[in-house]
């Protein structure tokens, strides 16, 4: 990958790896570390994209699999440092405040199919091909999620 | 508003804050060799190394080893990360020599001609990661262009200076073989490398008894030899000249030095030998660091360490016999491998020791020449380093191998084609700092962000258990035999998945009822116990009850149960010596009576944990 792919594709899909480790992993250090790793991974990858679409699949596939590895690694918590991590992100709104809490007080295998579902607009099946699970499993996480989003966050969260 | 722009709309406003530069990974690419990597890395860690120094007087001291021109350093924050794009100019001295030597003059020219040219990284980026062709004759400089070839030959041409040929890493017991004894009783070389004309640089420590603060202890220092004759491009940056109590001393052998008392953190010694240069960069000053755990000095720890060494010794300066360091290099490395390990001494500061039986210090030289040996391509000493039998997870599918001879097929596919990318990550980090070196609490050890793992095995010796990259992998299997854990065979053959799964199911039960004692006795001990309002060290059931509303009964139990309700398949380690679930929430090991033993129980979300914290057992 040439530099200004690379510059472009950083432009364009740096957010959406921050987004995708962060509700994976939880927290946002180990976030930007996982978007630096990402993209080290695409500055080195040596095939040839056909798509903006196909990059972004390949990137969220890469992001999710460098993260749930890490997330296997015993020694990753050891070394997140609790006391430095990062205060809420400061949101527009009260409620949009709710949801984030809400969203990373879940454990990981609700948020990471939040995310994709939702943000990333994948389908039941493809985020299922991209996590290497059932539709059924995809499925069932949704319902979970959606129902303890909604029992917390009351009216801001509709009934699906 | 429907969820889905709900939730878009929330999430857009979360981003990182990291800057994503092609530049910055470009970086990487210019280390072409550990060789390389390893002079710079040791010049970084000089460079960076020394924030604030200073001088006053007027006779051969520290301004006339500085260089005539500033040179910029990327300025970094208060955790010593760069800050992109911000850089600040630094006083910096010449490592070869008085200011007006051959060898310091050209290195002026050299460091003059390296700012300006290439200032954003263009041309290197064309290039890329394909072999300059300048590898051979210019291997342990930063040239990859022809006018930069040609401006290096200008320069040594000019001052009449050869250029360095080969270098050697030079283990801790090997000094002496490398460069005499020039150390005094008190002093502990570390691993360090050494050029072709006896040019040579280690990081080291040394006791200190005496002085203005009786009992000082352990020192730490950079020292570095250079013969003159060649040209050498390591600059030291110093900060501030103006910081420093500067004096003229007879050390102990009778050489007369120049010692630099800086205010802050960072001194020198200095010493003409004649036909070489010595610097030594001490970490620290009349303030002391932090950073480097290093107290407080006065001018007598500063001269009480200036007598420590033999300066003497190191002249007249002689070509290195290379043959006879690397024969020591491996007898040291041999001694290393096959020494017992109840003779290893414990060293209850010394964490990795505590979790795998290697200490610090064998760890990190065992892992400089794992990486030396991945990146020469020496196939068949990297094979017969590996544990048998193992899994080797390839393009072509996933095999047993049982030997070297097995694993040998394999090895360009897992090993070969990532050598560069291997040895360096294991050898070097883009923060100025040492590579490091994580353990998990299973006895194994690992390098480079998990590719490559290693610990001790039945017979006394260091073997890698995995080696794994983007492409391919090679991981023991079984767990190999990891002497600091006799019970990990009898978990890994032992525990099954619906006990495990059942055993946590009844943590969640108990978590939920609030059984704090039975969850206590489940707990291993000591146990550090983290929790946001503080750190302590749980030496009994009853020492934990006074922390546990603080963990684990505190508001996030119902999230915890529920998580090890939702996932509470137990997963086996790398080494199958500790099981954990709800991804990695809890961590569990067969204890002494065959019951499981909680080693861990932590939650990411209300930033809490409850930790093992002694000997494995």
């Amino acid at each position: 990958m040439d530099k200004a792919s690379f510059t472009a594709a950083a432009r364009r899909y740096q957010n959406m790896v921050y987004r995708t480790a962060l509700h994976t992993l939880g927290n946002p250090q180990d976030a930007d570390d996982a978007v630096q790793e990402v993209f080290l991974r695409l500055f080195r990858h040596r095939g040839a994209f056909e798509s903006g679409e196909h990059l972004r699949r390949w990137l969220l596939r890469v992001t999710v699999n460098y993260c749930r590895d890490l997330l296997k690694s015993p020694w990753r918590k050891r070394r997140v440092s609790l006391e430095a991590l990062p205060e809420t992100p400061v949101f527009d709104r009260p409620r949009e405040e709710a949801l984030y809490r809400e969203v990373m007080a879940l454990p990981e295998k609700y948020r990471t199919v939040l995310n994709l579902f939702y943000y990333e607009e994948l389908s039941v099946r493809e985020i299922g091909e991209l996590l290497e699970v059932g539709d059924s499993t995809v499925t069932t996480r949704l319902a979970r999620a959606r129902r303890r989003l909604k029992e917390r966050l009351g009216e801001d969260w509709q009934d699906e | 508003m429907s969820n889905r722009e709900f939730y878009q709309q929330t999430f857009s406003q979360v981003r990182g804050s990291r800057e994503i530069r092609w530049e910055d990974y470009e970086m990487t690419r210019r280390g072409k060799s550990l060789k390389w990597l390893v002079t710079l890395a040791a010049a970084v860690a000089l460079l960076a190394a020394l924030s604030v120094l200073a001088v006053a007087a007027n006779f051969f001291g520290l301004r006339d080893v500085l260089l005539p021109e500033k040179g910029s350093v990327y300025v970094t924050d208060e955790k010593g990360v760069v800050i992109p794009g911000e850089k600040e100019f630094k006083d910096f001295v010449s490592l070869s020599g008085w200011g007006d030597t051959p060898e310091s003059r050209a290195l002026a020219e050299w460091e003059a001609f390296q700012e300006s040219y290439d200032p954003d990284g263009s041309i290197v980026s064309a290039i890329g990661n394909e072999p300059t062709g300048f590898e051979d004759r210019y291997g342990f400089y930063l040239v990859y262009t022809q006018e930069m070839a040609d401006k290096l030959e200008e320069i040594t041409a000019k001052y009449g200076l050869k250029l360095h040929q080969w270098m050697e890493v030079v283990l801790p017991e090997t000094w002496a073989a490398a460069a005499g004894d020039f150390c005094g009783e008190n002093v502990t070389p570390y691993s360090g490398y050494i050029y072709e004309n006896g040019t040579f640089r280690f990081d080291g420590d040394a006791e200190l008894g005496a002085g203005e603060r009786m009992g000082y202890g352990t020192i730490e220092y950079q020292f570095s030899r250079s013969v003159k004759g060649t040209f050498d491009d390591v600059a030291l940056n110093i900060g501030d000249l103006s910081d420093f109590e500067e004096w003229g001393y007879t050390a102990a052998d009778g050489t007369r030095v120049t010692l630099g008392l800086g205010a802050r953190n960072r001194s020198l010694i200095l010493a003409d030998l004649g036909d070489g240069f010595v610097l030594v960069n001490v970490l620290t000053g009349r303030q002391g660091d932090d950073a480097f755990s290093s107290g407080a000095i006065g001018r007598e720890e500063l001269e009480e360490l200036a007598d420590s060494f033999v300066y003497s010794a190191l002249t007249p300066a002689r070509e290195p016999d290379r043959a006879a360091i690397l024969a020591s290099n491996d007898a040291y490395m041999e001694a290393l491998e096959n020494q017992p390990l109840e003779t290893l001494p414990s060293e209850s500061q010394d964490p990795l020791y505590t979790r795998t039986g290697i200490q610090s210090g064998v760890a990190k030289d065992f892992v400089l020449l794992l990486a030396e040996r991945i990146e020469e391509g020496r196939k068949e000493e990297i094979a017969d380093l590996l544990v048998y039998p193992a899994q080797v997870e390839v393009s072509a599918g996933t095999f047993t191998v049982n030997s070297p001879e097995e694993f040998l097929p394999y090895y360009d596919e897992v090993v070969g084609q990532n050598r560069l990318g291997l040895s360096s990550a294991m050898t070097w980090e883009s923060a100025p700092a040492e590579f490091q070196i994580f353990s998990d609490g299973s006895g194994l050890a690992s390098v480079a962000d998990g590719a490559v793992w290693f610990g001790l095995v039945e017979d006394g010796v260091i073997r890698v258990f995995t080696i794994q990259t983007d492409q391919a992998a090679v991981r023991a299997l079984g767990g190999g035999e990891i002497t600091q854990d006799t019970g990990a065979e009898d978990l890994y053959a032992s525990l099954s998945i619906d006990e495990g799964r059942e055993f946590i199911l009844d943590l969640a039960d108990l978590i939920d009822g609030g059984k704090r004692e039975e969850i206590a006795n489940l707990l291993a001990y000591p146990a550090k116990v983290t929790a946001p309002g503080g750190e302590w060290i749980a030496s009994s059931p009853e020492e934990l009850l006074e922390h546990y509303d603080e963990t684990i009964g505190g508001n996030g139990r119902g999230t915890l149960a529920a998580d090890l309700r939702a996932d509470p398949e137990p997963v086996l380690d790398g080494s199958g010596g500790l099981a954990s679930a709800a991804s990695g929430a809890v961590w569990f090991d067969r204890g002494e009576n065959g019951g499981l033993k909680i080693l861990t129980l932590q939650s990411d979300v209300w930033r809490w944990s409850v930790q093992y914290w002694g000997e494995k057992p």
